[in-house]
């Protein structure tokens, strides 16, 4: 009962309030013949209120909706290249010549028989997809004149040899060996659109960073030394 | 190319097949350095394992062999080696994996035992002599020995402790070695 006296009582100002707007914005002569007017005008205002929004808009709610399609790649554009030699570890070998009675150094050669694949390193603010890792392997491939590759395989460095190092008596010899990365910096190139629109291409430019392979040959970084 | 005397279905090997070739035993030694995973100790040995060899001093017991290399190439180390340390105190434990193709039973051979207090076979005048905590365990496995070293500096009242956990970590370990074929 409160409610309904409360919501009486709304609709009685609601009411009263545009009486008033409409008895200000009218002269007073047109005032007694527009009156049951006042009540027809304000009745699908209310209506208007319940239902959130028109019907004519309510029929562009089905209508589907407009979508923000991407990123996408566009380009890559380098600029800079870089090799880091120590990138991933292969294989480690150690000689300790310590024990030795003779006083020849001994001479340390060494061949990989088996290796894990290893992968490449992507950083930037940017979903690294398929597409746009594709996109930026085209780009370094065509900036540098070699293609590159995301993954070493297994066993891909065996074979590969180091030495001979040549090991003093009372030393110990080491030679590590690592698969060398190119490192590429640069900005990935991207664009998204509206389905509404979709010859309108928003464009964006992120700075990547990615430590990749030479795909020619297992380009192995070779460290020996001595301690 | 034909060489004489040479041919592909040489008859003459003499290893049997009980014997564990040496890529077994590298890979026997892998796979122990992936599936142990312990609660209490933790490995502290690096995924990129370091092949060490190491000269031998002049010897006369198979004089001609100048390194523990397996047929003294330098790649194929004889021994393999890794460590851990216990998650609970200072001990550090390094295992030995000594390759042996014509070992063939699963034996726990002995445990040898070197701390302060345990002074036995030491003359009395030398029982103060300082010594680190050391026990190691000596096991074959098919187509290898294994020594296992807990080490610790201890305080006198905790070498049960440290034995205790020597047998903790043993148990572990023994899973996996089980777990071979």
């Amino acid at each position: 009962m409160e409610v309904s006296t409360k919501m009486t009582s709304k609709f009685v100002k609601v009411l009263s309030s545009a009486a008033l707007t409409f008895v200000l914005a009218f002269p007073m002569g047109a005032y007694a013949a527009t009156n049951p007017v006042v009540n027809e005008t304000t009745f699908p205002s209310t209506e208007t209120i319940i239902n959130g929004s028109p019907t004519s808009e309510n029929s562009d709610l089905i209508k589907p909706m407009d979508v923000l399609m991407g990123p996408y790649f566009d380009s890559y554009v380098q600029n800079y290249v870089t090799s880091v030699d120590k990138f991933r570890q292969i294989a480690a070998f150690t000689l300790d010549n310590r024990y030795s009675s003779s006083d020849t150094p001994v001479p340390m050669s060494v061949t990989i028989t088996s290796s894990t694949s290893q992968g490449s390193e992507f950083s930037g603010s940017i979903t690294f997809t398929g597409e746009v890792k594709a996109g930026i392997f085209g780009g370094i491939s065509v900036a540098n004149n070699y293609s590159v590759k995301e993954t070493r395989t297994t066993n891909e460095a065996v074979g590969m040899t180091a030495g001979p190092l040549q090991v003093p008596k009372g030393k110990i010899g080491h030679i590590d060996m690592y698969y060398r990365a190119i490192q590429s910096g640069g900005g990935v190139k991207t664009y998204t659109y509206n389905t509404s629109n979709p010859s309108v291409k928003y464009y964006t430019t992120t700075p990547i960073n990615v430590k990749t392979y030479k795909a020619a040959y297992p380009d192995v970084y070779t460290d020996p030394y001595l301690q | 190319l034909t060489l004489v005397g040479c041919n592909n279905s040489n008859t003459g090997n003499t290893i049997s097949q009980e014997h564990v070739n040496y890529e077994d035993f590298i890979d026997q030694y892998f796979y122990i350095q992936k599936t142990f995973i312990s609660d209490n100790f933790e490995s502290i040995t690096p995924e990129t394992v370091n092949f060490v060899t190491t000269t031998l001093p002049s010897q006369k017991l198979n004089s001609s062999k100048k390194n523990d290399a397996q047929n003294e190439d330098l790649k194929k180390p004889s021994r393999l080696e890794s460590y851990y340390k216990s998650k609970n105190s200072n001990m550090i434990i390094k295992i030995d994996y000594i390759y042996n193709e014509e070992i063939q039973t699963n034996n726990f051979l002995s445990i040898s035992s070197f701390y302060n207090d345990y002074n036995v076979n030491i003359k009395n005048e030398y029982s103060n002599l300082n010594r680190p905590f050391i026990v190691e365990h000596f096991i074959t496995v098919k187509g290898m020995l294994i020594s296992i070293k807990f080490i610790n500096d201890v305080e006198r009242n905790d070498y049960q402790k440290n034995i205790d956990e020597s047998n903790v970590f043993y148990h572990e370990f023994e899973e996996i070695l089980l777990s071979f074929k």
